[in-house]
C-alpha cells in the first residue's frame, strides 16, 4: 500500500522535485543526491501525511527543508541556479512590466549572481516564487504569514532589481 | 531537457524502494535489538530477586535496592527510545518554521526533561551503592566520576557537532522572524 501511494506521488510529482534540486544544484550528482535525500524525506513522512495541506505544498515543505538543510551543512551548496528556461524567471524583476523578459545571457548571469547574494531563507523563497505558487501557499510551506510573505517577497524584489541596476 | 532525463535514469524506483524499506528495517532492527536488550537486562535482574527470595531464601534481601534499581532502569530504557525515536523520525514535512525550531530544540545542550533522566541515574546509583562492595560513598565517587568523564566527552562532541547546526537553525529562524 504504502509502496504503491509513494510510486504514484513520485510519478505525479518527478518534475516539481527534480526543478528545485535543479535550483539548488548545478551538477547532475548533485541534483541526484538531493533529489534522492527528498524521496528518502516522502518515504519517511509518508505515513503521517493527513491531507491537511495539498500534496504539492507537502512536497515543497519536504523539498525546500531538505534544500535548507543542505545548505546549513554545506557552504559550497547554498546557491540557487537559475538560466534562460527556468520559468517565472521575469517575475522576479518586473513588477511593473510583466511582459519584460530578461533574455541576455549576461542579464540572466548577473540576475543569478544577485540571487546568490540573497539569505538561504531569501533563496527558499525565491525558488517558491519561481515554481510559480501563490503567497498563500509559500506561506504553508514556509510557517509564516502571508502578509509576512508579500512583505519579504517585495523586499527581496527590490533588492535584486537595486542589484541588477548597480550592475548594468 | 538533458539535465532532466539524467536524473530520470539514474534512479530505479523500485531498487530505490527496497533500499529505503532496508533501511526503515535497519533502524526498526536497532530499536528491536536496544528493547531487547533492556528487556533482558531488566528480566533478568527480576529473576535474581526471584531466585534469591523464593529459592535460595535469602531473606536479607533490600527492597530498597532493587525498587531503586528496577524503576530507574525502566526509566532511563523508556526516556532513550522516546529520545532515539525523535531523532531518528525528523519530520520534513512541517513547515519551514517548525522544522527549524524542533532542530533547535533537539540540538539544545540541556533540555528540562533531561533532569529527569538526572533523578533516574541518581536513584540508580542509590540502589547499585546499597550493599555494594565498594561501599556506598565509595561506589558513588567512582560513579559519578565516570558521569563526569562522559559528560565532558559528550559536551566536545555536541559543541564541536550539534552546536553549530543549532546556531544555524537559530541564525534561519531569526531571517524568517525578521
Amino acid at each position: 500500500m504504502k509502496e504503491e501511494r509513494f510510486n504514484k506521488i513520485v510519478s505525479e510529482n518527478s518534475e516539481r522535485i527534480k526543478r528545485i534540486c535543479r535550483y539548488y544544484n548545478d551538477n547532475i550528482a548533485d541534483q541526484q543526491d538531493m533529489y534522492q535525500e527528498i524521496l528518502t524525506n516522502i518515504w519517511k513522512s509518508l505515513d503521517k501525511f493527513r491531507g491537511d495541506a495539498m500534496l504539492s505544498t507537502w512536497i515543497y515543505r519536504i523539498a525546500v527543508n531538505v534544500s535548507i538543510t543542505y545548505a546549513s551543512k554545506s557552504v559550497k551548496r547554498s546557491k540557487l541556479y537559475v538560466n534562460a528556461e527556468t520559468d517565472n524567471l521575469s517575475e522576479l524583476i518586473a513588477d511593473d512590466n510583466p511582459n519584460e523578459t530578461l533574455k541576455e545571457e549576461q542579464q540572466i548571469q548577473d540576475l543569478q549572481n544577485a540571487i546568490n547574494t540573497l539569505s538561504v531563507i531569501d533563496k527558499a523563497l525565491i525558488s517558491l516564487t519561481l515554481e510559480g505558487l501563490t503567497i498563500k501557499e509559500i506561506a504553508n510551506v514556509i510557517g509564516i504569514t502571508e502578509p509576512n510573505v508579500k512583505v519579504k517577497i517585495h523586499r527581496i524584489k527590490t533588492q535584486l532589481k537595486e542589484k541588477l541596476k548597480d550592475e548594468s | 531537457m538533458d539535465t532532466n532525463n539524467k536524473i530520470n535514469n539514474e534512479l530505479d524506483l523500485p531498487q530505490f524502494i527496497k533500499k529505503l524499506q532496508k533501511e526503515d528495517n535497519f533502524i526498526g532492527g536497532l530499536y528491536k535489538v536496544l528493547e531487547i536488550m533492556y528487556l533482558i537486562w531488566i528480566l533478568l535482574y527480576l529473576l535474581g530477586i526471584i531466585v534469591g527470595v523464593f529459592f535460595m531464601k535469602d531473606l536479607s534481601v533490600n527492597y530498597l535496592k532493587h525498587t531503586c534499581v528496577l524503576s530507574s532502569l525502566i526509566f532511563i530504557y523508556l526516556f532513550l527510545r522516546k529520545r532515539k525515536k525523535e531523532y531518528q523520525n525528523v519530520d520534513y514535512s512541517q513547515t519551514t518554521y517548525d522544522m527549524l525550531k524542533k532542530t533547535v530544540l533537539r540540538y539544545k545542550y540541556y533540555r528540562k526533561e533531561d533532569t529527569l533522566i538526572i533523578i533516574a541515574v541518581s536513584i540508580l546509583f542509590i540502589g547499585l551503592g546499597l550493599d555494594n562492595y565498594r561501599g556506598f560513598w565509595h561506589y558513588q565517587i567512582y560513579a559519578w566520576s565516570c558521569v563526569i568523564v562522559c559528560t565532558i566527552l559528550g559536551s566536545i562532541w555536541w559543541y564541536f557537532k550539534l552546536k553549530p547546526l543549532k546556531d544555524k537553525a537559530n541564525e534561519l529562524i531569526k531571517e524568517i522572524e525578521e
